[in-house]
Order: structure tokens, then C-alpha cells, then sequence
């Protein structure tokens, strides 16, 4: 719109120029840098830019596109490809937010400016982070970049999920996978256990005799009743759970020999996947927004850091408990920051409201299960509303399985509708 | 696009909307509480056809019919009837008011 178009309006309207050229005014120099392009990323790119159409919205993101983790466990029972999870920010630009195709390594909350890998430096009105987690290298004794290749984690969705199917596709019947869990908090509390029913399926179907032990860290996880009983009644003989008191914590790896130690025993399998320790991206701790856990403590309200000024922090970095670090989460917590920030830039207090989160996990090709939450975010925490939420019923039939996985298709289809404008 | 969800954001008339809003008595619709709330809706029921339900083209009073249905219906284990009993009746119908507005 024309500036004496958009003046006309207002004067028709019955508004002062002089407050409107102000208003106008801070929307448009407003630089707003979105670092990340996940589900959180993305999706709060794409909603400020609708917001505050004259404001500059760059999202900074080195990969061309992004491989989504939700539903990528379906890739290695054979049952999804790389491509169905692939996701380009073409729409992104076409709706205007700038993409940066570069790493941005660390913000300067006092000089609010951010450096990116190219050297670059950019100045910004407010941040908002969105950089998914980091692997915390070493942190299981062994467990190093190297490692990956040989044990892969496959817990960023692309290459690594490749190289654990193809592990598994090389694999002899009747052989031994290994899932190593590490404690929480991690990124997809339910992944691990849909992991382990998926990869499950795939045994039972082209490796018969083999055998998935399950080396948890934990000894209660999300879901755990349905997952238990599914294991039990969907792959019998297959699936062995040990949990922290039965033995199941890895406390060292050997990738080369393919071996784990745990407390009391050592175990050698043709495939190990680690679901390694876990922290903020990188640029969390560069920047000092991550704490000492190596998350992010942010305001529950707006999700602004509780660290540092003019940073809102969105998605699995964030220290969000009682929602879970998921995508949907992610999403949630990206349209809440947006829409604050907006109220912030409109000169409008932060108000309390209510979040929700839903996730979906994968018992074999027809079958799911749900968890849900409802959340509230006044009195400066984040609480779960007593009697909401809750999973799918243990007693629910195969039908009510089948009618949560055409759910889980719609739910993946809107979050990446939202996040990546597809 | 969000824009289905927000579709209010459309055109030039939005910005004017929104600039009427923050300087008037009222608050931009879209930056509300309700509308904050309402923005968790969209994460299941943004994507094209499918087994959720599209809300676009639901009228408000079967919005907050449906809904309300799902939060007083103590037996119901659906997705939704947990997710409705996180939210009192009024917000319920500043939901369905909001939605139905926007769309």
C-alpha cells in the first residue's frame, strides 16, 4: 500500500496522521531475526510476517530445506521416504520473510547483533531462537562425532535416518539391534518407544528370529502402558525392555565393535542406535540463553528468555516442562511468542492464555496412539490443567488405533501446512 | 497458510484494521487472549482435507456446540475430548466466536 493510500485510510478512519506515521513507524523499522528453520523456526517467520507485514522478517538457516522428525521413524520400517519429510522455504520467501542460508554462531544481547558464519553481522530488534537441540558429544563416554556413523542417533531427521535403515537392511535374520535410551529430558519423549515398535515391525516381517533390547536410561516413559502392551501383543518374542533398575543404562559405547556397557554386562549388536544425551543448539550456549542443564529458561508467558533481553526462545531448546519437547509444542510455542512479540511491538502487555499439545506415535503401519496436553501459562509458570489431557485409552480398540493414525497423517499435514506453507 | 487460520491478515485493509485496533480503546482482534488461545487449533486443524475436521467452514454456534460436546461428554477419550476439558465454557465460545469471525 502507498503511504498517502495507507494515510487516506486512517484519515477516513478518523485517525490522526501524526499517530499513525508513529504506529506505521515502528512496525516498519522493526528487524525481527528468526534463527532456525524447524517446526518453531518456520512457523514464527511465517506468522509475524502476516502480523507485521512492514516489519523485516529473516529466518537464518543453513540447510535449503528441512527433514521433519515426526512420522521419519515411519522411513525406517520401509514405510516412508526421505522425500515425503523434506521441506523447502520456498513459500517462506515467496510470503517475504528474507532467508539467510548461513549459521548464525552467537547474539550479542547487549549490542543486539548477531554473527553469522559468512562473518556477517547483523543488527535485530528482537531474536527469536528457535535452533532445535544439540548432541552433547562424549557426554556418554564414547559417544563422539565419529560415533555416528557407526552407531547412528538418526535423532535429526536426513542422512542419519538413511544410514540406520540401511543398518537395518543389511542386517542378518535372527540378529541383535540394540536401542540405547539416554535419561530425559530429550527431544520426542514417545520417539524412542515408536522407534522401537517400528523398527520391530520390520524384523518381524524381513528379519525373522532377530531380536530388539531396548537399554533405557529411564524407568518410566511417555506412553509406556500402550507401548508395553503393543510390544507384547504386536511383536511378541521381539521387543525386551530393560529399564534403569533392570540393568538398562548404558554408561559407556565402543561404535567400532559395536558393543555397549551397562552397570553389569556388555552387549554386542549388528545394529545400535543412540538416542544420545542431549542440550540446547549451539547458539543457546554460545549466546548465554542456556542455563546449566543446557536448556533454555525462558518466560512462560511470552517466551522470552529469562537470561537475556530481546531474545524469545521457541521449541525443544526451551526448558518448557510440562510440554514436551515435540513439534507440535514447538508450533505452539512459535504462534504464542509471535503473537506477543506483536502485542510487545503494538506497546500492549504480555496476557496469560491457554497451550495445548498433541502427539501421535506409530504402533505399525495402521495403528496409533495419542498423548495430549492442556497447559496454562499464568502466575509466571508453565502448569498442566488438572483433568485434561492424557493418552489414548490402554482398552481402545484396533479401530480407535486405526482412527488415531488417519489423525496423526491430518495432524502432520497441518503442522508443516503451518510451519513451511505447503 | 496460516493466513486460512488468520485470514483476517489479508489485503491492505488488515494493517489498517490492526492499526484501528492498537490505537483505538479495543486491542488488535488478532494479538487478544482468545486469539492467542485459538492459535493452538490450528496445529491439528490447519492441514487440507482429511480426518480432522476442517474448521473453516463451520458457523460459530456448531463451533462451540461441537466443542462443548466434546468438554462435557465425561466418557468421551478422543483427542479432542481430552483437549476440550482443558478449557472453561467461556473460553469455549470466545473460541468459536473468534474462529468463525475470522474465517
Amino acid at each position: 500500500m502507498e503511504r498517502r493510500q495507507f494515510l487516506a485510510l486512517l484519515a477516513a478512519a478518523g485517525l490522526s496522521p501524526l499517530l499513525a506515521q508513529r504506529v506505521q513507524a515502528t512496525s516498519a523499522k522493526a528487524r525481527i531475526i528468526t534463527v532456525g528453520g524447524g517446526f518453531a523456526g518456520a512457523t514464527s517467520a511465517r506468522l509475524l510476517k502476516q502480523l507485521l507485514p512492514a516489519a523485516r522478517i529473516t529466518l537464518i538457516e543453513p540447510n535449503p530445506a528441512y527433514v521433519a522428525c515426526p512420522f521419519s521413524n515411519l522411513m525406517l520400517s520401509g514405510l516412508r521416504s526421505l522425500g515425503q519429510q523434506t521441506f523447502s522455504y520456498r513459500q517462506l520467501q515467496q510470503e517475504g520473510v528474507e532467508i539467510i542460508a548461513d549459521m548464525a554462531l552467537q547474539a550479542d544481547p547487549e549490542k543486539k547483533r548477531l554473527r553469522l558464519k559468512s562473518g556477517k553481522d547483523l543488527a535485530y530488534d528482537r531474536l527469536i531462537l528457535a535452533p532445535g537441540i544439540d548432541i552433547r558429544w562424549n557426554a556418554l563416554e564414547g559417544y563422539d562425532e565419529k560415533a555416528e556413523q557407526k552407531m547412528p542417533h538418526a535423532w535429526k531427521a536426513g542422512a542419519q535416518t538413511l544410514l540406520l535403515r540401511r543398518q537395518l537392511e543389511a542386517m542378518p535374520a535372527g540378529g541383535k539391534v540394540l536401542l540405547c535410551i539416554t535419561a530425559a529430558p530429550f527431544r520426542c519423549p514417545p520417539g524412542p518407544y515408536e522407534r522401537a515398535s517400528l523398527i520391530a515391525r520390520y524384523l518381524q516381517a524381513e528379519k525373522p528370529g532377530s531380536k530388539l533390547i531396548i537399554l533405557d536410561s529411564n524407568e518410566r516413559f511417555s506412553k509406556q502402558a500402550l507401548f508395553m502392551q503393543a510390544w507384547k501383543t504386536l511383536y511378541p518374542g521381539i521387543v525386551e525392555w530393560h529399564g534403569s533398575s533392570d540393568d538398562g543404562r548404558v554408561i559407556r559405547v565402543y561404535p567400532d565393535a559395536l558393543v555397549v556397557r551397562t552397570d553389569f554386562e556388555s552387549l554386542r549388536g549388528q545394529v545400535v542406535n543412540v538416542v544420545p544425551p542431549q542440550q540446547a543448539g549451539r547458539i543457546a550456549i554460545q549466546s548465554g540463553v542456556a542455563d546449566e542443564t543446557g536448556w533454555c529458561p525462558v518466560n512462560p508467558l511470552t517466551f522470552e528468555s529469562s537470561l537475556a533481553p530481546d531474545i524469545f526462545i521457541t521449541g525443544d531448546a526451551t526448558i518448557a516442562a510440562p510440554m514436551p519437547k515435540s513439534a507440535f509444542a514447538a508450533n505452539m510455542q512459535a504462534k504464542v511468542a509471535a503473537l506477543q512479540l506483536a502485542r510487545q511491538l503494538a506497546g500492549l502487555e504480555a496476557e496469560a492464555t491457554t497451550l495445548a499439545n498433541t502427539c501421535f506415535s506409530f504402533l505399525n503401519a495402521e495403528e496409533a496412539v495419542s498423548v495430549s496436553g492442556v497447559y496454562r501459562n499464568d502466575d509466571g509458570i508453565l502448569t498442566q490443567v488438572e483433568g485434561a489431557g492424557g493418552t489414548t485409552p490402554l482398552d481402545a480398540t484396533q479401530e480407535v488405533r486405526q482412527l488415531e493414525a488417519g489423525q496423526a497423517a491430518s495432524w502432520f499435514r497441518s503442522l508443516t501446512h503451518e510451519a513451511f506453507g505447503v | 497458510m496460516l493466513s486460512d487460520q488468520y485470514p483476517g491478515l489479508r489485503g491492505p485493509g488488515i494493517l489498517l484494521t490492526l492499526l484501528l485496533a492498537a490505537c483505538g480503546p479495543g486491542e488488535d482482534s488478532r494479538l487478544t487472549r482468545t486469539a492467542v488461545q485459538a492459535s493452538a487449533c490450528s496445529g491439528c486443524h490447519s492441514g487440507a482435507a482429511g480426518t480432522i475436521t476442517d474448521l473453516g467452514s463451520m458457523q460459530e454456534e456448531a463451533l462451540a456446540a461441537s466443542f462443548l460436546a466434546y468438554r462435557n461428554d465425561e466418557m468421551g477419550s478422543s483427542v479432542m475430548h481430552r483437549i476440550a476439558r482443558g478449557y472453561s465454557e467461556q473460553d469455549i465460545r470466545a473460541i468459536a466466536e473468534y474462529l468463525a469471525r475470522e474465517d
